[in-house]
């Protein structure tokens, strides 16, 4: 059996009988593990990758998958010349790679015949409802991570700390997310509270440097990786998620902006 | 000495992310190491190249071609140690000084700054899609001499 992405060409399983799965089944079960790997920030190539692997796998002859950041197009056709076109809308995604891992796993694992497709509903209701991690390491990630970024970029000791503070603030944030506001909207209100934070106390006196200070608290607050990732799928020719994801990087770099100007404004207009 | 403290900072940086991306505590290591070679790699570059588009770019290419090594030796998508990995890559520094440099009025630094994050955000993307491109090359190879 000859698993190659570049050439296509993935076999049905042998050692399952597929033929008993209807059309419906398997492009549905393929579908909820590309969305639950969309919603736990798995990049879309990937998730056409998994589906069409899935599908090839139980047997179908043809497979077209369009992934978008937020949206899954998938038509597959059987050898009985049946086919079946679905759709799903993705609203929200995070990054949690415990999950991303795991759904994986699952798929792969499905691929190879080690998981019947009767079992996939079950095993991804037992990852998301397991939550192995507390909150508080997460909110200790976000203080480690700003804390060590201001000194990353040049900063003391002093302002590490108070960039820990600012973290811890932008984390709680983050944490307790509101649900009807919308997502670039909060990201301004997040990295505003941050901000707040920073130069208040960098004026009560702590710390040496609120250039340093504040990048500790950015780098928390800006889309990470995502301009970069952007790039990447518009070179590698996924070129419409690498657009959303390019305006969607912008548009919240702008609105961490608008926060942090908010913030110091209302600190009398002029940093330093 | 200030490259040591920094580096230090930077994987501590990189582990707080991993924790922030909810990593499983086994992948850790790794992606502490993986944030091991961007800093270094990033500062190394950084001196002996200069400028902002190459030691990026070099970087990122190493970070994410140990994030594909890391990936097959723990049979797990190399997303996961490349995120929490490039982050120390990030030019937030830049953004923050294109933002208050605009806020002070300074156009030209602020244009400066805003130019260099974009720079860097494009060196980044680059880096990784080379590491993407070696991988599919140097498995194909690694494929074929096994048979």
């Amino acid at each position: 059996m000859k698993r190659d992405k570049f050439s296509q060409n993935i076999m049905a399983l042998e050692n399952v009988d597929v033929s008993k799965y209807s059309v419906e089944e398997i492009l549905s079960k393929a579908l909820d593990i590309g969305e639950n790997l969309l919603k736990c920030g798995g990049e879309p190539h990937r998730i056409e990758d998994t589906i069409e692997r899935i599908c090839y796998s139980y047997g179908a002859v043809a497979t077209d998958v369009f992934a978008l950041p937020s949206l899954i197009i998938a038509t597959i056709r059987m050898s009985d010349g049946k086919s079946k076109s679905q759709i799903r809308r993705v609203y929200k995604t995070s990054n949690n790679m415990y999950r991303l891992e795991k759904i994986n796993d699952v798929s792969r694992r499905l691929c190879d015949g080690k998981l019947t497709l009767e079992d996939v509903d079950n095993e991804i209701n037992q990852i998301i409802s397991h939550k192995p991690f507390s909150r508080y390491i997460v909110l200790l990630g976000g203080v480690i991570a700003a804390g060590g970024f201001a000194v990353f970029f040049g900063g003391g000791l002093t302002d590490a700390l108070v960039a820990a503070v600012a973290g811890l603030v932008v984390s709680i944030f983050n944490m307790h997310k509101v649900k009807f506001s919308s997502n670039f909207f909060y990201v301004a209100l997040v990295s505003f509270f941050g901000a707040l934070v920073g130069i208040g106390l960098h004026k009560l006196g702590v710390g040496e440097n609120l250039d340093m200070i504040m990048i500790g608290t950015i780098m928390l607050v800006i889309p990470g990786l995502a301009f970069g990732n952007a790039v990447r799928d518009l070179l590698f020719g996924d070129t419409v998620s690498g657009i959303i994801q390019l305006v969607q990087a912008i548009l919240l770099a702008v609105m961490v902006a608008f926060g942090f100007i908010a913030a110091i404004i209302v600190f009398g207009g002029v940093l330093n | 000495m200030p490259y040591i403290i920094k580096i230090i900072a930077g994987v501590i940086s990189t582990v707080g992310f991993a924790l922030i991306f909810r990593l499983k505590p086994s992948r850790l290591p790794f992606a502490a190491l993986d944030g091991l070679i961007a800093c270094v790699s990033y500062f190394a570059f950084t001196e002996l190249i200069g400028g902002d588009f190459l030691p990026n770019a070099l970087a990122a290419f190493l970070t994410a071609f140990a994030a594909e090594i890391f990936a097959r030796i723990c049979k797990a998508p190399a997303t996961i140690f490349l995120l929490p990995g490039c982050i120390a890559l990030v030019p937030g520094g830049t953004l923050y000084f294109s933002m208050s440099n605009l806020l002070s009025q300074n156009y030209i630094e602020a244009g400066k700054s805003l130019l260099t994050t974009v720079v860097v955000g494009i060196a980044i993307g680059a880096g990784i899609i080379l590491a993407s491109l070696l991988r599919i090359v140097v498995f194909k190879l690694v494929k074929k001499y096994k048979r």
